[in-house]
């Protein structure tokens, strides 16, 4: 794992590969906290960053079978960045679920499964890819 | 996290404190909806003190509102700051559970 120094710029990518558990999301989100630090970014991208970090990494830790790893990278690039977090777990496509319709009242409400919309709906872009075994989400961010 | 309950007048007024997370919300949200559902009494939930929401948390706040509207009472929401307001507006969570300003335009909310 490599985090940067509160301070200095980030000299290069967050890079960290964490065990497939619950506590990849507690982890995994200090690491970015720190990394994103020093690039001080406008506090609603390193919010929005942090919550599609956060429903990545649990996605694949609650609701995944046995996962031995998950890898989280983020790099920056003129203000925008890239996470992506890959996974040695069953494949998931988040493109394929279809984008819950807004609701119209409390009692037509999708109370479950509102992770993937929000992270499509934070994120500029986003691409699944699965090889080798290996599901690889890339969620790109930046200001609005 | 934490959570403290009072009462305002006949409403059940929540102020939570922390990070509405998954690790948080996985410990909470039986004591959070055990705090309010039961007293079958429209609520308020002062999220002045809360500095990161993500799904779960938006779960919590959605399974809360509709037990009580079950019992035909309401819940409204208040005191967000803008980060947290930004993500509960992306989920839209705003346009179903009603979000105000002040204490007394929330308590104006599910009273009336």
């Amino acid at each position: 794992m490599s985090a940067a120094q509160p301070g200095r710029a980030p000299e290069g990518p967050l890079e960290l590969t964490l065990a497939g558990e619950i506590g990849a999301v507690e982890q995994s989100r200090d690491a970015l906290v720190a990394w994103l630090g020093p690039l001080a970014l406008d506090p609603q991208l390193a919010n929005r960053l942090e919550v599609v970090l956060e429903e990545l990494v649990s996605n694949i830790a609650r609701h995944g079978a046995p996962v031995s790893f998950i890898r989280v990278t983020a790099s920056h690039n003129e203000g925008e960045v890239a996470l992506i977090v890959e996974d040695d777990g069953p494949a998931f496509d988040p493109m394929e679920r279809p984008d819950p319709v807004r609701p119209k009242s409390l009692a037509t409400a999708q109370v479950g499964g509102l992770g993937l919309p929000l992270i499509k709906r934070l994120s500029r872009h986003l691409d699944y890819r699965r090889s080798d075994g290996i599901n690889r989400v890339e969620a790109l961010l930046g200001p609005r | 996290m934490d959570i403290e309950i009072t009462d305002v007048d006949d409403v059940t007024k929540a102020v939570l404190m922390g990070r509405l997370d998954t690790t948080n919300v996985n410990r909470f949200e039986t004591r959070f909806i055990d705090s309010l559902v039961p007293r079958g009494r429209p609520a308020i939930v002062d999220l002045g003190g809360v500095s990161f929401v993500a799904s779960l948390g938006i779960r919590m706040l959605l399974s809360t509102a509709r037990a009580l509207s079950h019992q035909g009472k309401k819940l409204a929401l208040y005191g967000a700051n803008p980060l947290v307001a930004d993500i509960l507006e992306t989920t839209a969570l705003s346009d179903i559970i009603p979000v105000a300003a002040t204490e007394a335009e929330a308590i104006a909310l599910v009273t009336g």
